[in-house]
């Protein structure tokens, strides 16, 4: 594949309504130093002769590796592929002498020490952006939505915005940037906002439109395909499914599967109940919600859009949560709402819990080595 | 009378042998730089040359006059360069990948047969022939670790390659100092002697390691040993284990492993060596090679001739086919393995040493074997360093 050449926008594949998919970025470490190690070349041959559902991928730098799900129905689904792929990585991660990792950052990595995976595509991206390349040793999570036609994934895109502080509070885990608390509780997503493409995807609701708009922005030269966009949120028309990206990778594949079913849903009730149609104007406060969000996490202040009422972010999601209920039960994912709200009530999440671990231990290498195991499941 | 001038010097004035000692150690660190800008090694592939060379230039009672000194500290340096190698040995690992531990007895016992059979091809007696394989068994520590660290390298083959010499280093201790108890007949068919000789050295190499491991351990709770200054404390602590040690009549090099691996595998929480103290001996290390080149002589590298070439080849095929046969199941590639197996390559420092106690037990052997093990020995002290070194390079763990 020529990534130079531009390729048409995909046709929007049909896919199952409210189907889920997960993918996580994860972070490979070494088992000397507790530092990124660039070997997502040597675990991908030893997982490559591994049966597990999904897929494992590599990624830009050669020190981060993908895991996907395939196509989830719902939660428990969803949970047990995430488990069997995981317990393959890590075992064959135990036989290299090797460490993997959730998170969104690696506390105390230095980007300048990363180095790109082999592959034309990483290589062009890293000559594009430069040194932005390299920083984005940053570690997600991103849930597909499945939808059943385009105009309804747009419209789902757009009602959902209003939720993505949501999403961010919930995962985030990333408060240290090489070597220092940056105080907030995803300083992930500063790196995802240097790149020029990144926030939020154009407010238009039909596909026609969107067709419109993508082939001006082709016209421009400025990109050759979707992959080019970094929006928080973005139709994914091969799947045939819109793509929540804002969220950190969380620190246990558990708590991944309890937000992706949180976003399911959110997904359904929006879908069904349509308690507000979607506006231009609910992008007002959209960049003020998001940094509340990536600053203070639950406590964060959200402005509800098309009014002027605040509340704090925690508020906000359990209020959601309680709305949301009587879908979550009929997706049969009570139990991973039920999870989620406790962990909202004791306002515990992967960025406090990394905080904890290096309050308690004040070596960066530990919380890194706790971290580990927390994702084996150890 | 007393001379006019008694605050001058005498005409010409005395050069005392340091001088000859501080040139070597500029040359070899302008080497050192040299190769590392132009031809991309390491800097200590330059080092032995320089130090040969120099050797050669000033004659022979260079080295000899400061024997005393640099000795010691040399010693002290490699027990820090040992400590450091043992830190890295993760037991978990080597639980979680039992293909590993076989490598490394694999590797092991075919260079232990390899350098056996050579010896005996050339007419050495059974036991002088145990010895000297069991030396064959070791990969010198310094080599690899300080070319590791140069290199800044990291992955499979750079992590293996330091497990692996930590372990056939082990190996190879324990192997010689029951060889040369055989040798000089002590155990005269005494079972118990043969029996408790090693359980000895490895118990009580064990609690020396033990007692290092749970002082720096201690230290590590109330202090943060990454400052330079906690560099000064550990190495009190270091100096005082060596004292311990000979007192005791132990091999340092055993026990300083073994601390390493107890303080890394002690307990779950993380370790990581301290960086400023791992220069402080690394630096040190670098006189290691100089002064290991100054003992080289160009007759050495000579006299052996192609029989030393076939005791290297066959040491160095025996360990890459001991690490190739099981590269897969280990779980590196192919590619890895023949790197990981060629880096292993480079010979313990002891050999040279035993080589010549050996010809003095044995005369006889002064016109076979030691001219050829010296010779072997030379040529890997010179070769060791670039080996590796490629070898890093080549891998494309090298990061700089």
């Amino acid at each position: 594949m020529n990534e130079e050449t531009v390729s048409a926008l995909p046709a929007f594949s049909q896919s199952a309504a409210l189907s889920l998919g997960i993918e996580l970025e994860l972070q490979i470490i070494g088992g000397q130093d507790y530092n990124l190690i660039g070997a997502a070349p040597d675990l991908l041959r030893e997982i490559a002769s591994c049966k597990h559902p999904g897929e494992v991928k590599p990624e830009i730098v050669d020190s981060m590796i993908e895991l996907s799900t395939d196509i989830c129905r719902g939660y428990d689904d969803a949970l047990s592929q995430l488990r069997s792929i995981r317990n393959e990585l890590v075992h064959q991660a135990d036989r290299l002498g090797l460490l993997l990792s959730g998170g969104g950052t690696h506390p105390f990595q230095h980007w300048g020490q990363q180095a790109i995976f082999d592959a034309p595509r990483f290589h062009h991206l890293s000559q594009l952006y430069g040194y932005l390349a390299k920083q984005f040793t940053i570690f997600g999570q991103h849930v597909h939505i499945g939808c059943a036609c385009p105009d309804k994934a747009l419209w789902l895109l757009h009602a959902f915005s209003r939720y993505i502080p949501h999403l961010i509070a919930l995962s985030a885990a990333s408060p240290f940037v090489q070597g220092i608390d940056t105080g907030f509780q995803s300083a992930r997503l500063n790196s995802v906002f240097a790149f020029p493409l990144s926030g939020r995807a154009p407010f238009v609701l039909s596909w026609d439109d969107f067709t419109v708009y993508y082939r001006k922005m082709v016209a421009t030269g400025v990109v050759k395909s979707m992959k080019d966009f970094y929006w928080d949120i973005r139709p994914k028309p091969e799947f045939g499914t819109i793509e929540l990206r804002v969220m950190d990778t969380p620190l246990t594949v558990e708590r991944a599967a309890q937000i992706a079913a949180y976003a399911q849903a959110l997904a359904r009730y929006l879908l069904e109940e349509k308690p507000v149609e979607p506006r231009e104007d609910d992008y007002l406060v959209y960049t003020f919600n998001r940094f509340q969000a990536c600053r203070f996490g639950y406590d964060g202040t959200l402005v509800v859009p098309g009014s002027a009422e605040q509340r704090t972010i925690r508020d906000d999601i359990l209020r959601t949560m309680a709305v949301v209920e009587v879908h979550a039960y009929d997706l049969g994912s009570t139990e991973a709402l039920n999870l989620l709200r406790t962990e909202v009530l004791q306002r515990r999440n992967g960025a406090s819990e990394v905080r904890a671990s290096y309050a308690r231990e004040g070596a960066l290498e530990e919380v890194v080595r706790q971290g580990s195991e927390l994702w084996a499941g150890r | 009378m007393e001379a006019p001038f008694f605050f001058l010097p005498d005409w010409p004035p005395e050069i005392s042998p340091l001088l000859w000692i501080a040139l070597a150690v500029v040359g070899a660190a302008l080497a050192g730089e040299w190769v590392r800008h132009h031809l991309g090694l390491p800097r200590i592939t330059a080092y032995p040359v320089v130090g040969m060379v120099v050797a050669a230039i000033a004659g022979d009672r260079l080295a000899a006059e400061h024997n005393e000194w640099l000795n010691r500290g040399l010693d002290v340096a490699l027990a820090i360069l040992l400590f450091e190698l043992g830190s890295r040995v993760d037991l978990r690992w080597l639980r979680h990948n039992r293909w590993l531990l076989v490598t490394s007895l694999c590797e092991a016992l075919a260079a232990f047969g390899a350098v056996f059979a050579v010896s005996r091809y050339l007419g050495m007696a059974v036991e002088p022939a145990v010895v000297l394989g069991a030396i064959g068994m070791a990969s010198s520590p310094a080599v690899v670790m300080r070319v590791v660290a140069e290199s800044n390298a990291q992955g499979q083959v750079s992590t293996r390659l330091l497990v692996l010499t930590a372990l056939n280093t082990i190996y190879a201790v324990v192997g010689v100092h029951l060889a040369l108890g055989g040798l000089h007949q002590r155990y005269s068919d005494d079972w118990l002697l043969a029996i408790t000789h090693p359980l000895y050295l490895l118990g009580v190499g064990l609690l020396v390691g033990k007692l290092l491991a749970m002082a720096v351990g201690g230290l590590h709770l109330w202090l943060k040993l990454r400052d330079e200054y906690a560099s000064i404390i550990l190495l009190g602590l270091v100096l005082m284990t060596i004292s311990l040690i000979e007192a005791l009549r132990l091999p340092v090099t055993l026990c300083m492993l073994f601390a390493g691996i107890v303080l890394r595998n002690g307990e779950r929480r993380a370790w990581v060596f301290p960086q400023h103290f791992g220069s402080v001996g690394g630096v040190l290390v670098v006189m290691l090679f100089l002064v290991v080149g100054m003992q080289i002589k160009l007759a050495h590298l000579l006299t052996g001739g192609v029989l030393a070439l076939l005791l290297i080849g066959a040491r160095s095929l025996a360990k890459l086919c001991g690490v190739l046969l099981l590269a897969r199941p280990a779980g590196i590639s192919w590619r890895q393995g023949l790197l990981l197996g060629l880096a292993l390559s480079p010979a313990a420092g002891p050999v040279m040493v035993a080589a010549a106690d050996l010809g003095q037990i044995y005369p006889e052997l002064q016109a076979t074997l030691v001219p050829v093990a010296m010779s072997a020995a030379a040529i890997m002290e010179l070769a060791g360093p670039i080996i590796v070194a490629l070898c890093l390079k080549w891998s494309g763990e090298r990061r700089e």
